[in-house]
């Protein structure tokens, strides 16, 4: 095997270096960078008419505190030499992986550092719009009739692979239809109640002028909570005219309501820019920062709680905050965490409508398809909103189960359709890899992919997603039974002998492969078309992992590497952005603070997510 | 007033009486038939094709249909084959997502996991910009699969499910409900004059929050009161017409099922709503996506074929998988000459509505098994109302701009334009 293939085992290491190189001498960090670009890129990178038109040489010869000036061109050259794609395989002298982490780590330390002086960078999310999930939850909050967002709106496309990202949560004539349409059906059946309108504000009398301002009250109530702030008086003023102007109060209220419920304060993210801050960041108000903590833990708007709290200025004090966050996690509406964030990082979102071969798979259904849902959900929060450790999601001997989901992995005496934490006897069903939802997701139609599972692992576990495969890339069948005598892994050490695809696949398919005795759709087996399964497995730097077991030590191995890609990705949820080289000062001070001995716990993490500072801060935009 | 709740379903039962005149039912006896307006319906299918049964084996107006295109042999005279279209812009980047969002932009696509997505307009949408006021509806944006929630080689996926741009920042949310689709073409009841002051509310409420917002928000909220104007704007073109009998058109539609049976039915209730659209003159211009890019749809239920569409179409020059593969090419062929059936059977004056329309189908790349954007699979069925070419396979010089096509197409429409992203003219299909 070519040396140089150890990425996945090395990036603890590359963690490591960023931080001894962000916190120790910067020049040594500088200069190591310097020196790796001159031995390895600058032959091509550099001069008159450099390769690709990157010159590195002058990128990295600038004032240190100025590179992050050009951190589309950095990110690209870290993501080349970490992924193995640069320098070219004939390129003397190779770096080993040791020096390609090294480089990225001091690289990525010098990036992350402020210059003396310079503000913390809270990053800007753009102006949003609430998703259908949270659009749905907050209608249904404010009225107290159901609304079916997943009926009424389209799917919303995901930004970094999550659909609380801004950028992607376009408004277009069609959904601005549909959301017309729906808020008119959900105000309709909410005023089919005589008294609904009494929900909003303490009834009082209702005789001669103090019906008015009963109903002022009442629109006052509805806009604090419908807009999560107090409204201005005009905003009152506008829908007390159209209360006035109506035939009847049903009439005008639903005027009021509709004119409430599609504005842009209630369906968008407002929040204020401070131009007289300049480039300063500031800590954001208590009304923005109690509707960022709802609708991050509930995807929903603030409570009575969290708006009592913001109304009296105290919701920024920091043990009220962490307080609030304990309490936010233990009400049943943090199963929006388990619904929003984890079936998103982990893919299992894919589960309602993924193709599954019931001719071949005749263990298949539809109640399956739900329990292995509830199940991905449930472990998921589990670790999130409990004291519990983040490596539970990687190696545990329990597992939740109900009787449809026991019977399928052949786990004897579960009864009942209710979903409960069992012990087992060994870890295979415990974590996430262990997971009926993830395994179907990560598989075809008529069989398993130990590519895609590797990918799996990569992207979503350990945060480092392998580069796209070169143009005009073979595939492999598209059923694993077919008659030239081949076993799917044969079939992959083929695919691999080709020297372009090697680099990433030697290591994709070995982590996939590992799991191999897990079929297309989650069952354990010994043996496929009449072969036994062999899911032993060596990754490129020699590391041979036996099975599922083999494969859940070595992932504890990569625990810093583990915890910090769910940091990462929890923060990208949490403030609707794309993580910059900035925010890298903010995910370490998360991944401390979640610390607990040898490990980390999951709501501490999420606690720290909510108490960091670009979750509790603003800064204007820059152009 | 609203005593107990409207439902969908109550409000569409009630809708066909009242909906806005198609052009043929407008005229007046004696008076000079104007001419059938032009329709566009845009029809992607996914991962390329078997290039050896997809091209035809002769050129020129007597092309005999090949294995794939077969099922368009009862439009032989009406279907141009265009052979040697380049989509140059989409040649770098990656294999699927790029060549599918890029297809009718002809623009570099920006790679990004969410932030400045950049893929040019695409020219349904500069038609349904220059034209798509004369029309309750400007256009129709259709699919099949929904949008997928991972960034995927680096880009976002918004790109590989969407295969029309508003505007080069902005893609078209597409609709794959069947049944949300004809709501759509029924829209007023629920628009009653009192709605009228809510809009009104709701735009003041948004020109205050503007003035309050810098660049790239102010931007984003600019595209959400827009959205609203055009809601406010089909109240008024509806209002204008309410009463007219286009109901002769609509009125016996029949609404499809709230959830199709299986995968087959739900691609054919989407030809039925283009179909009634386009008779109905709802809307001019349609775009519909038979699957996203990369789409691994499971088509064992078609007899031969064992296997998803994506996985076949790496078909490695494999006899067996090149056989399952061209069959799934061929049976989407079969729902494209379904849509030209549909138009076909709708009279409009001496002719039908199909010879009125263009309907483009084609792929972002041309061999699945090669992510390459040459000679990109290509036809146009249907007339324009006499301003294309008849029937013929045309073969053009190696690396034509796909996009000069476009430029051809939007002279057709009726909205000429002297350049579309890097054409360099027309092509030679106008009549």
């Amino acid at each position: 095997m070519p040396r140089a293939l150890r990425i996945a085992a090395a990036l603890t290491l590359a963690g490591l270096c960023a931080r001894v190189a962000a916190q120790g001498d910067p020049d040594a960090a500088v200069a190591s960078v310097r020196t790796f670009i001159a031995a390895h890129c600058a032959a091509c990178h550099a001069g008159d008419e450099p390769e690709a038109g990157l010159d590195l040489r002058a990128l990295a010869a600038i004032d240190p505190g100025r590179w992050r000036d050009d951190a589309a061109d950095w990110r690209d050259a870290l993501e080349a030499v970490a992924g193995l794609r640069m320098p070219p395989r004939d390129a003397e002298p190779l770096p080993d992986q040791a020096a390609r982490d090294a480089f990225a780590g001091a690289a990525r330390g010098v990036l992350q550092r402020r210059r003396p002086g310079e503000p913390r960078d809270p990053g800007r999310p753009l102006l949003r719009r609430l998703n259908r999930t949270e659009w749905g939850n907050g209608l249904t909050a404010l009225l107290g009739v159901p609304v079916d967002a997943a009926r009424e709106l389209p799917e919303d496309p995901s930004g970094y692979g999550f659909d609380t990202v801004g950028d992607v949560l376009f408004s277009t004539p069609m959904l601005v239809e549909r959301c017309w349409d729906a808020t008119v059906d959900a105000v309709d059946r909410f005023l089919a109640t005589p008294t609904a309108v009494e929900r909003f504000a303490a009834p009082g009398p209702e005789d001669g002028d103090d019906r008015q301002r009963a109903d002022r009250r009442r629109l006052r109530g509805l806009l604090r909570a419908a807009f999560r702030r107090p409204p201005t008086p005009a905003e009152i003023d506008d829908r007390a005219a159209l209360l006035a102007r109506a035939g009847d109060p049903t009439a005008g209220w639903r005027q009021a309501l509709l004119a409430t419920l599609l504005s842009p304060h209630f369906l968008y993210r407002v929040e204020r820019d401070r131009p007289e801050r300049g480039t300063a960041p500031w800590p954001i108000d208590d009304f923005e920062l109690a509707a960022r903590l709802s609708f991050f833990l509930w995807s929903s708007l603030p409570d009575a709680e969290l708006a009592a709290l913001a109304d009296a200025g105290r919701l920024r004090d920091g043990t009220v905050l962490r307080g609030q966050v304990r309490r936010m996690l233990a009400d049943p509406r943090a199963r929006a965490l388990g619904d929003g964030f984890g079936a998103q990082w982990l893919g299992f979102r894919a589960l309602r409508d993924v193709a599954v071969d019931v001719r071949r798979f005749g263990g298949f259904h539809d109640g399956l398809r739900r329990s292995m849902y509830e199940q991905a959900v449930a472990t998921v929060l589990a670790v999130l909103r409990e004291e519990r450790s983040v490596l539970d999601l990687v190696s545990s001997d329990r597992a939740f189960l109900d009787a449809t989901l026991a019977r399928h992995y052949g786990i004897a005496g579960i009864d009942g359709d209710e979903l409960r934490e069992i012990a087992l006897p060994d870890r295979r069903r415990g974590g996430v890899l262990g997971l009926g939802g993830v395994l179907t997701v990560t598989s075809y139609p008529l069989r398993t992919s130990p590519v895609v599972r590797g990918k799996w692992i990569l992207e979503n576990l350990l945060g480092t997603p392998p580069p796209p495969p070169p143009p005009n890339a073979g595939r492999l069948p598209a059923d694993d039974q077919l008659d030239d005598g081949l076993s799917l892994r044969e079939r992959l050490l083929q695919h691999r002998r080709e020297p372009r695809c090697a680099a990433c696949h030697a290591q994709m398919d070995a982590l996939g492969l590992a799991l191999e005795n897990f079929d297309g759709i989650g069952r354990w087996r010994e043996d496929s078309q009449g072969r036994a399964i062999d899911a032993n497995v060596t990754l490129p730097d020699g590391t041979e992992l036996d099975g599922v077991g083999g494969l859940t030590d070595w992932l504890l191995d990569q625990r810093e590497r583990i915890v910090r890609n769910l940091a990462e990705k929890l923060l990208v949820y949490a403030l609707g952005r794309p993580l910059d080289f900035a925010d890298g000062e903010a995910v370490d001070a998360i991944v401390a603070a979640a610390r607990h001995g040898d490990t980390w716990h999951g709501s501490a993490l999420v606690e720290a997510v909510a108490l960091s500072f670009p979750f509790r801060h603003r800064r204007n935009p820059r152009d | 007033m609203p005593t107990r709740p409207l439902s969908r379903r109550s409000v569409l039962r009630g809708a066909g009486a009242a909906l806005a005149l198609p052009w043929l039912e407008a005229m007046r006896p004696g008076r000079r038939e104007p001419a059938a307006p032009v329709r566009m319906a845009f029809v992607f299918v996914p991962n390329g094709v078997l290039p050896q049964t997809w091209t035809p084996a002769d050129e020129g107006p007597e092309w005999t249909p090949s294995p794939t295109l077969q099922p368009l042999a009862p439009f032989r005279d009406r279907t141009l084959v265009l052979s040697g279209l380049f989509n140059r812009n989409s040649d770098e980047g990656e294999g699927h997502y790029v060549k599918t969002t890029a297809l009718l932009s002809g623009a570099r696509v920006h790679k990004t996991g969410g932030r400045d997505l950049r893929c040019g307009i695409t020219v349904d949408q500069l038609a349904a910009a220059a034209r798509g006021h004369l029309t309750p509806l400007p256009s129709l944006e259709l699919g099949l699969e929904p949008v997928r929630h991972q960034v995927d080689m680096g880009y976002s996926t918004v790109y590989g499910a969407t295969l029309s741009w508003r505007s080069p920042t902005q893609p078209a949310t597409k609709e794959i409900h069947p049944r949300l689709a004809f709501d759509r073409l029924f829209r007023r009841a629920r628009m009653g004059d009192d709605d009228r002051s809510v809009l009104d509310l709701v735009l003041a409420d948004g020109r205050r929050l503007r003035d309050r917002l810098g660049g790239a928000d102010r931007a984003r909220l600019d595209e959400h009161l827009d959205s609203i104007r055009a809601l406010e704007q089909r109240i008024d073109a509806l209002a204008t017409t309410t009463g007219a009998p286009r109901d002769a058109v609509l009125a016996g539609a029949t609404p499809p099922p709230d959830d199709p049976a299986g995968f087959e039915q739900h691609l054919d209730l989407m030809l039925d709503v283009i179909a009634l659209a386009f008779r109905s003159d709802t809307t001019r211009i349609v775009s519909l996506m038979l699957g996203n890019a990369v789409s691994g749809r499971d088509f064992s239920f078609l007899p031969g074929v064992r296997g998803s569409h994506h996985e076949l179409s790496h078909h490695e020059n494999d006899p067996q998988k090149q056989k399952q593969y061209a069959l799934i090419n061929r049976w989407h062929v079969t729902k494209l000459a379904a849509l030209c059936e549909r138009l076909d059977a709708a009279r409009e004056g001496d002719a039908t509505l199909l010879d009125s329309s263009m309907v483009f189908y084609g792929s972002g790349i041309r061999d699945g098994n090669r992510h390459d954007p040459h000679d990109l699979p290509i036809v146009l069925v249907g007339r324009a109302g006499g301003r294309l070419r008849s029937g013929a396979h045309l073969r053009f010089p190696r690396d034509t701009a796909l996009t000069n096509l476009y430029v051809a197409m939007l002279a057709a429409f009726g909205c000429p334009v002297p350049s579309f992203s890097d054409s360099t003219g027309a092509l030679d299909v106008l009549a």
